[in-house]
């Protein structure tokens, strides 16, 4: 098995450099992919500027929704920079948090809170003013809420005594809590669509379809050893074709084992995503055989990479990561069932495709027996 | 002691071989010849083991072909008619690879040496900037590194230089005398084979070859 394994150092030696970027690529993609989809998201932001004539708990409350936002970007200027940006088409449109902002929502009064600039050139001010409008619609009727509680409670001669900060402040909580519930339902870490509608990505999604797609162009080794002349001379060496290829196979699991690993702690420290390492190993046990059994099959290199794209375009759409089939493939389980990287994401082993796989080895070891008796 | 008793070969009832008897000896060096499609490559893949005869028995010494073939097969080096290198490595890396996969072990050294004895010293040169005489020497010196009994050697001079033939063929009779290796070997060189072989076996209907090996006073057998 040294010996194997040694003979395979030498020709590994030769192709090292293709060898890094294949066993690589669906790191790297993932991260490129990710950090494009931020730019281009920002590129996307409007920007927009924010006058607060006062500074008190509830202007600042609106001013930090807004900028939790995925959709604007928000800069906090005086209200004379803002008319000048917006002149100049620099801000898309301006927000100025009226004196008295406060005071007149404890009131329950929606009138003259804001005033805004915009210019012919505003194509976001209206979505920013609903924002906010519904941004203020929240507070005011949890305002609104409070006050009633507080009346029924004086009415019913209740004994508790909230004050309406108390109020608002479990509302907030309640609300909150509602919002962690939301993510749990997150559906294979797309996270929901937010109010702008930009999706965020797992990277352990876009590293599974990748990591099936370059696992099949790394194995045309078997490919290319399966061709190759000095096939011929195997009968007359130590080693039986059979046992040459799965202890390479193994080579090469150990070897995608190892970057997986280095995958695992990158995604962790940049995006701090995790995936249970036993679902990771048994989906990268499973392409390894998968692309090992593909290539045995389909014995040339064009067609081992167009089966491979197909294969991960599959999977790209049954995932619903490029199509919106979220809702189809949410509610049918057997789709579930049969996409392996829902699986993985799920954290669930996909132990049929493993056995598929298993078995497939199986008929391609009784037949290379055969082969060579 | 190579013993081939009464063996015939067919592919699909056309028949290429028939009832073929003959022995060689250890030290002896068997040319075979016959116009192209006669069945020399397929009489030297029966020899090797890697095709099976229709009929008859072979020998190497006490054992029998298809009821020890594992051991046969550690003692039969094969050079095939076409290259079987790796073209991506070296010289060096290629003596390596085969010795990895060897049932012998061999030094560094001693891989060099086999390699020098046929004067292919571009050791450190990658196969695909060698020449074809250095390829098919390449191409010999690979069968050789488990020291094997029987050397089959399938067209090994086909499209080369003068000289590298002359230093293969040197080299081949210096391996059947100083090591008593057994040699069977096919090629289309009359001159080459008259110098360089104990005896002829002739393959195929056509007489040309045999008119031609008897007028040069060589033993052949022909069927
Ligand atoms: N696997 C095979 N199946 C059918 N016919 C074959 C096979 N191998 C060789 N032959 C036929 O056997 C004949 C001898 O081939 P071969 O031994 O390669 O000839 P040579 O080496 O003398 O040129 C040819 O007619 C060839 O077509
Ligand atoms: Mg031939």
């Amino acid at each position: 098995m040294r010996d194997i394994i040694a003979a395979r150092f030498l020709l590994l030696k030769k192709n090292a450099v293709s060898l890094i970027i294949w066993l690589l690529a669906p790191l790297l993609i993932t991260i490129l992919f990710l950090s494009t989809v931020h730019t281009v998201q920002d590129d996307f932001r409007v920007p927009v500027g924010v006058v607060l004539e006062e500074e008190t708990p509830s202007t600042n409350e609106l001013y930090e929704a807004m900028e939790q936002s995925s959709f604007v970007t928000v800069s906090l200027l005086s209200e004379r920079e803002a008319i000048r940006q917006v002149q100049q088409h620099e801000l898309d449109s301006a927000f100025v948090i009226k004196e008295g902002y406060e005071e007149q929502i404890q009131e329950g009064n929606r009138r003259d809170l804001l005033e805004s600039y915009y210019s012919d050139r505003s194509f976001a001010y209206n979505s920013v003013k609903e924002m906010i409008v519904s941004i203020i619609q929240q507070e005011t009727g949890r305002i609104k809420a409070a006050n009633t509680v507080i009346a029924l409670e004086r009415e019913l001669n209740g004994t508790s005594n909230w004050t309406e900060q108390e109020i608002i402040a479990k509302s907030r909580q309640i609300q909150a809590e509602e919002d962690l519930l939301n993510n749990e339902f997150r559906y294979m870490g797309e996270a929901p669509a937010d109010e702008s509608g930009l999706i965020e990505w797992n990277p352990w999604m876009i590293w599974a379809f990748a990591a099936m797609l370059f696992t099949i162009f790394l194995f045309d080794w078997v490919i290319k050893e399966q061709n190759a002349s000095v096939n011929i001379r195997i009968p007359f060496t130590k080693v039986k074709f059979s046992v040459y290829m799965l202890i390479n196979l193994a080579f090469y699991i150990i070897l995608l084992v190892l970057v997986d690993l280095i995958t695992y702690a990158c995604f962790y420290l940049l995006y701090e995503e995790e995936v249970s390492l036993l679902t990771l190993l048994s989906y990268r046990m499973m392409t390894c055989i998968l692309a090992f059994l593909i290539v045995t099959i389909v014995r040339k290199a064009y067609l081992s990479y167009i089966l491979a794209i197909t294969l991960t375009i599959t999977l790209v759409i049954l995932s619903g990561a490029l199509l919106p089939l979220g809702a189809l493939t949410i509610n049918s389980s057997w789709i579930h069932l049969i996409n392996p990287v829902s699986r993985f994401l799920s954290g669930e082993w996909t132990i049929e495709w493993l056995i598929i796989c298993i078995i497939g080895m199986g008929i391609w070891y009784v037949r290379e027996e055969r082969k060579y008796a | 002691m190579l013993k081939i008793d009464s063996i015939s070969k067919s592919f699909q009832r056309k028949k290429i071989i028939d009832k073929l008897t003959f022995e060689v000896n250890k030290g002896e060096i068997v040319g075979l010849v016959g116009e192209n499609g006669a069945g020399k490559s397929t009489l030297l893949n029966i020899l090797a083991t890697t095709l099976k005869p229709t009929a008859g028995n072979i020998y190497l010494n006490e054992w029998h072909y298809q009821k020890d073939k594992k051991t046969i097969r550690k003692h039969i080096g094969f050079v095939p008619q076409d290259i079987a290198i790796w073209e991506q490595l070296t010289v060096e890396e290629n003596m390596k690879f085969f010795e990895k996969l060897s049932w012998k072990k061999k030094s560094v050294q001693e891989l060099k040496q086999i390699c020098l004895d046929m004067s292919l010293d571009r050791w450190n040169e990658p196969v695909k900037n060698l020449s074809g005489g250095m390829k098919r020497k390449l191409n010999l010196a690979i069968s050789l590194i488990h020291d094997p009994a029987v050397l089959l050697l399938d067209e090994p001079t086909v499209g080369i230089d003068l000289k590298s033939r002359k230093e293969i063929g040197a080299y081949l009779r210096k391996q059947a005398t100083e090591n008593n290796r057994i040699i069977i070997y096919t090629s289309h060189d009359m001159d080459e084979i008259k110098e360089l072989c104990d005896r002829v076996i002739t393959i195929g209907e056509d007489p040309f070859y045999k008119e031609l090996l008897k007028e040069a006073g060589k033993k052949v057998l022909s069927f």
